[in-house]
């Protein structure tokens, strides 16, 4: 069920039956992580337009898209902010909340930067559904593997023999 | 360094060429470890956010394809019960929502629904009724569906347990113990109406239409045989026939597959200073684990070193007292040390397989809702 605005879609809290903490907490992460068309920028676009002599302390992030970078250099700056569009994550605010211990329900909470909520979530459930596709596979690969290099131990100790 | 500069297009690409771009050290033992000081543990929240340092030009993001490259398990122990393994680029959201599933929403059998035919011992019927519940069967719950209010328990849902022990009269009292439980892989035995009317055929409180032993290779009894249920003196007996089925542990606990299942992250035992000589030979006695030892330096100076870290259980002795100010304990935010201990039901590297696809039908259900 999803509680929004008509007008504005990119903000809506979506409140699932029978679930709890379990999804709502790892939806949470994955939506942190989301960004935005990734594929389309490549390691050396993003390295590129940096500098290292930037003055850590007095950074100020809000969020990926309200930073204060205080030097008097804007144009370098504001060069990079926008060469780094691999780091303008579509997800503005996420979070989850149980309304009440009693109910069976939990609210996940999405607001984005344009894109409609619905989607974002829905992009993020699915990437959450192929780390699970990935974990599984490893996980039966590594029993497999575990398996056959097993039988070769309990050869080597033979208390008769020694 | 490279430098800064206000020419746009000519410095990026030079930048370009030389070092990586790095976090400096201590934001990089932020984002990659919990710092476990001697009162309280520290940094365990974590750069969660993806674009935590984008004016920094480091991508602090998991895609999942950066996801899919780095994970990794290792498997240390797998027995026929339990098993640990190494979960090592994965998030704490995700482990914790896999040992959440284990324990609450992997199905199993347990004994719901018990026919007291005749209890004459000191058990109530409910407490020996809660008992039976809590036995762990050796019924793989994948062959079996739900049974839900009003569906008629058949072989396909119900698995039928009958119990009848007494004590004979003279005799000394008896234990009696789950080994005997026994399977009727036909179905219940005992008739719902008394057996002056019906006649013929008689109605039983299952409608079984195959054997059980039909959908299942291996009997389906108790997993342990030594189960004390009750206590039976001279002239007492039990005689019962139990239903089992399919639930899961959130609804409640007899129906949770594991005995428990727990992680815990790595631990990095650090020396910020050297522990030489008779420091070296006290720290190692105070670890109740043994995680030091000592090495021996070449001119007669002895040093501690952390040989054994992965035992270390954070009891924090070697962060109190003099060698407080020179070691650090830390754990390793992504790197999880999972252990699962079944029941017998399903064994354990089955359970995790099931866990994760239990996740994966949760996001299914949600999109398809949301569609």
């Amino acid at each position: 069920m999803e509680h929004g605005s008509v007008t504005d879609s990119s903000a809506s809290t979506f409140s699932i039956v029978e679930e709890d903490h379990t999804l709502a907490n790892s939806v949470r992460f994955v939506l942190n992580q989301d960004s935005f068309d990734e594929c389309k920028y490549n390691e050396n676009e993003i390295r590129g337009g940096v500098s290292s002599s930037f003055d850590f302390d007095r950074l100020d992030i809000f969020n990926s898209s309200c930073v204060q970078i205080p030097v008097a250099d804007h144009d370098f700056y504001s060069y990079d902010l926008l060469k780094h569009k691999h780091d303008s994550p579509r997800v503005a605010f996420c979070g989850y909340s149980i309304p009440h211990p009693a109910d069976n329900k939990v609210n996940i909470r999405v607001q984005t930067t344009g894109d409609p909520a619905k989607d974002v979530l829905k992009d993020s459930l699915q990437d959450l559904m192929v780390m699970c596709q990935h974990i599984r596979g490893t996980f039966d690969n590594a029993v497999a593997d575990y398996r056959s290099n097993k039988p070769a131990e309990p050869m080597d100790v033979d208390p008769k023999q020694k | 360094m490279p430098k800064k500069g206000s020419k746009k297009t000519k410095e990026v690409e030079e930048v370009a060429e030389q070092q990586e771009n790095k976090l400096p050290d201590y934001l990089e033992l932020q984002r990659t470890r919990v710092v476990c000081k001697a009162d309280a543990p520290v940094h365990t929240q974590g750069f969660q956010y993806s674009g935590a340092f984008a004016a920094m030009g480091v991508d602090n993001s998991v895609s999942v394809e950066k996801f899919c490259k780095n994970f990794k398990i290792e498997i240390n122990r797998l027995t026929e019960d339990d098993m640990e393994f190494d979960m090592i680029g994965i998030d704490a959201s995700i482990a914790n929502a896999f040992r959440r599933i284990l324990i609450a929403e992997v199905p199993t059998m347990a004994i719901e629904k018990v026919f007291m035919v005749d209890n004459t011992s000191v058990i109530a019927d409910e407490v020996l009724s809660h008992r039976l519940g809590l036995i762990p069967l050796n019924a793989d719950p994948r062959l079996f569906d739900y049974i839900s209010e009003n569906d008629v328990p058949n072989e396909r849902n119900t698995i039928v347990y009958k119990l009848h022990v007494s004590c004979g009269k003279g005799s000394q009292r008896i234990t009696v113990k789950s080994g005997e439980l026994e399977w009727l892989p036909e179905g219940s035995q005992l008739s719902t109406t008394s057996p002056a009317q019906a006649g013929d055929t008689q109605k039983t409180f299952t409608s079984f239409s195959q054997s059980q032993k039909e959908i299942s290779d291996k009997p389906l009894g108790v997993k342990f045989n030594d189960i004390t249920i009750a206590r039976l003196g001279p002239g007492q007996a039990i005689e019962l026939e139990a239903h089992a089925v399919k639930g899961v542990g959130k609804v409640h606990a007899k129906w949770s597959p594991v005995a428990t299942a727990w992680y815990r992250m790595l631990p990095e035992v650090v020396f910020l200073k050297d522990v030489e000589d008779d420091d070296a030979d006290e720290l190692k006695k105070k670890c109740p684990v043994n995680v030091f030892d000592i090495e021996e330096l070449g001119n007669g100076v002895k040093r501690a070193v952390a040989a054994r870290p992965r035992a270390c259980t954070l009891c924090r002795e070697c962060v109190m007292g003099p060698t407080g100010e020179k070691i650090e304990l830390r754990r390793v935010r992504d790197h999880f040390i999972f252990t699962i201990e079944s029941t017998g039901a399903m064994p354990p590297e089955v359970l995790f397989t099931e866990a994760v696809k239990i996740l994966e039908e949760k996001c299914e259900r949600v999109i398809s809702e949301l569609s």
